[in-house]
């Protein structure tokens, strides 16, 4: 290395010296730009075991949320780490460049590329070069001028000011977009228990006196975990249409019930299309000590008369 | 140097972008909703969030001393 750096050329193609320090700006914003990448990489996600992204780091809060009887409710929400960060994402606006440069000769350019095959099959002879000569220059000692404070530079070296402006880039718009997605994906538990009353196979339309479905009921707390050996209350809205196969049943060790829901009887004729509500209700315990009450329902449709 | 950005999430329950900063979550103090209508107040879960809460104190240790020169110089 030290040895390159003694063989400096003494000149180079002026072409070539106004543009060396542009590709160094934009290596420069290159360098920023993938800095940039592995911050949010590093500080957004869980280490992965590629070189990919793992899973987005997450940021849980707990507010409390007043429900419609007055009593409050506990929330839990989930926020992307990468919301709460400063995000760095410079970028270089403005760059000034000033330098003298000193003529030192014409230099011979060099043979054009070769042209593209199509191209070549064309011509018989080799085009010549656009311009036969370049200038060769070196960048020019600073001495006896004055800089900015009117000053005398005596200095001998050879002298390039670069001045560069780094503002704050706009966010990449990618990157907008990740953000918007999360912001989309917050997630919000309620941290509730629930009870999830479904008819086997979907059905919920009993065609005629006698017929039944079953309905499946599943009991979980707040974390979701099963509730087992708890007891399930059932009822139906007014006019008894249906009949159940119990009254009370009990949840398993998954958390799990179920019951046979009959119909009992026909609506009276021009009643039209009748829906009825089969209401499960239970008392869970939770963590604190304390009991809830929950419930749910499924409609159910009985034929017309 | 870093993003303009306002740090926040928008209100779980009215959607009100509700500001956070880095010290703040730190210190898991609570944040309000700034919409007088609604104040729901969220509380950082310091147990289920740790991960995150070392990455953003690794991130005040080392930002610190660029936040200190701009509290000193101001930005220019």
């Amino acid at each position: 290395m030290a040895d390159q750096h003694k063989k400096i050329q003494p000149y180079v193609d002026m072409a070539e010296l106004f543009a060396m320090p542009l590709t160094a700006l934009i290596d420069a914003d290159a360098h920023a730009a993938a800095s940039f990448a592995e911050f949010i990489r590093i500080n957004g996600f869980e280490p992965s075991a590629g070189e990919g992204f793992g899973q987005l780091r997450m940021v849980t809060f707990s507010y409390d949320k007043a429900k419609p009887d007055g009593t409050a409710q506990t929330h839990q929400v989930s926020i992307p780490l990468l919301s709460l960060l400063p995000l760095p994402s410079l970028t270089i606006k403005e760059a000034n460049i000033s330098f003298g440069v000193t003529v030192v000769g014409a230099i011979k350019s060099p043979p054009p590329p070769p042209p593209l095959p199509s191209v070549r099959a064309k011509q018989t002879s080799p085009s010549p070069a656009i311009h036969p000569h370049r200038l060769a220059v070196r960048v020019a000692r600073s001495g006896g001028s004055q800089d900015d404070d009117g000053q005398s530079v005596t200095s001998s070296q050879v002298h390039m000011t670069v001045k560069v402006n780094v503002v704050q880039g706009d966010l990449p718009n990618g990157i907008t977009q990740l953000l918007n997605m999360m912001s989309a994906s917050t997630s919000d538990f309620r941290r509730e228990p629930s009870l999830a009353v479904q008819s086997e196979g979907g059905r919920t339309k009993l065609e005629y006196e006698g017929d039944a479905v079953t309905l499946k009921l599943e009991l979980r707390d707040a974390a979701g975990a099963a509730q087992p050996d708890v007891a399930l209350f059932l009822s139906q809205d007014a006019d008894g249409y249906l009949a159940f196969s119990e009254n009370v049943v009990t949840t398993d060790a998954t958390g799990r019930a179920s019951v046979k829901v009959a119909l009992a009887r026909m609506p009276p004729a021009g009643s039209g299309r009748v829906f009825k509500t089969v209401s499960a209700g239970a008392i869970v315990s939770l963590p604190n000590g304390d009991s809830q009450d929950v419930s749910g329902s499924i409609i159910l449709e009985v034929p017309r008369s | 140097m870093t993003q303009n950005r306002p740090t926040g999430v928008p209100c779980p329950n009215c959607g009100t972008f509700i500001p956070m900063t880095v010290e703040g979550l730190l210190g898991a103090a609570p944040f309000t909703c700034p919409n007088r209508a609604c104040e729901t107040t969220l509380h950082i879960n310091v147990e289920s969030s740790r991960g995150s809460l070392e990455i953003l104190e690794k991130f005040e240790r080392e930002t610190a001393p660029a936040q200190k020169l701009k509290k000193t110089f101001g930005s220019r």
